[in-house]
């Protein structure tokens, strides 16, 4: 069971990237797919519009998966393991979760079931549509900052609503901070890029990890 | 703001609520669309007004016995998006609703995310009941 999740912060598109991306999984590729969807607001409304595209989900509610409920994660992904057997899992965290530390509560389900759980890429979804807004409030900042530094793959969301010269822009940024990351240009409404960011969650393994210099 | 907890982020910005809409009149698929639409619109519109520093996410979901209505939107300037399945009027719906917002107090989110919605609802005619409600 490979387990992924696809992080960003508020709005960026990480509930429409997961819809198509678990339609092509399960019905290009034949795989098992369960979603763990973890939201703030505490009566959600992201689980519901997944279940209205026909998918498994599972949804943790009342507090955060990468602290709190950290444990809940955990024994959700052991459950999923032993009655479901998924062949994949995608994890929605809320908008401003710590990678790292969902991938710290990733490692705890591993703990707790016979299954093997791969830790697969992270995916940080980045809203190209509204970045000047974003950077510019330095808490929202440091979420998204964050956010990269964490990730394996950063996908540029919404390209479909700006030019060349804002994807640019969106590419400098983020290079600022993680020069490392992947980067590719998705719009997870037109389904251009999922075919790509589709086969990097089936085919590679995770390999973010906190870095040097990574935001407290 | 800028030593702000991702902890505190996310019990402070977020406010999630489920309105059930009964009316004697059925709307037609299109009126309920647009009430989405416009629910969406004036929570963020008059979130900014109130002072709030920008629009994290608000959303939407309305189910009825004839498909749904989902809409949301990351700040009126940037529009709503709506996607909506409605192959019937509408008489009796669930609504969802989650408003995410940086910079308002969370007393003053809760207010105007009930009483703004409901008096969206109530201007297309329905009847709205809170079902439930957690912060």
């Amino acid at each position: 069971m490979k387990v992924i999740q696809i992080a960003g912060f508020l709005g960026s598109g990480k509930t429409s990237a997961l819809l198509i991306i678990s339609r092509k999984i399960s019905s290009e590729h034949k795989k098992r797919v369960a979603i763990i969807v973890n939201e703030i607001g505490d009566v959600p409304v992201d689980a519901r519009v997944l279940e209205l595209g026909g998918l498994r989900v599972k949804e943790i509610a009342g507090g955060c998966i990468c602290c709190e409920l950290s444990g809940n994660l955990a024994l959700t992904l052991s459950e999923l393991a032993d009655k479901f057997g998924p062949d994949i899992v995608l994890i929605e965290p809320t908008g401003v979760a710590i990678p790292d530390q969902v991938k710290v509560a990733i490692g705890m389900g591993r703990r707790d079931t016979t299954i093997p759980i791969d830790a697969g890429p992270v995916i940080v979804i980045y809203d190209a549509f509204r970045i000047d807004e974003l950077l510019s409030n330095e808490t929202v900042n440091n979420f998204i900052n964050r956010q990269i530094l964490n990730a394996d793959v950063v996908a540029i969301n919404k390209v479909d609503l700006v030019d060349g010269a804002r994807i640019q822009y969106c590419e400098n940024k983020i290079r600022e901070t993680n020069p490392n990351v992947r980067m590719m240009r998705i719009s997870a409404l037109k389904g251009e890029g999922i075919d790509e960011l589709t086969r990097i969650i089936l085919e590679e393994e995770g390999t973010a990890s906190i870095r040097p210099g990574a935001l407290p | 703001m800028s030593g702000l907890s991702h902890y505190v982020a996310d019990k402070e910005w977020g406010y999630g609520i489920a309105f059930k809409l009964s009316s004697s009149k059925a709307l037609t698929p299109e009126e309920t669309t647009e009430m989405a639409r416009e629910a969406m619109k004036e929570l963020a519109e008059e979130a900014i007004r109130r002072g709030a520093i920008m629009i994290g996410h608000i959303k939407c979901i309305l189910k009825a016995s004839g498909g749904y209505v989902k809409a949301d939107t990351i700040g009126a300037k940037y529009g709503v998006y709506v996607e909506a399945k409605l192959t019937e009027p509408v008489r009796e719906a669930i609504l969802v609703v989650n408003s995410i917002v940086v910079g308002l107090s969370k007393d003053e989110n809760i207010e105007l995310t009930r009483n703004l919605t409901k008096k969206v609802a109530e201007g297309y005619g329905f009847n709205v009941i809170i079902l439930e409600t957690k912060t």
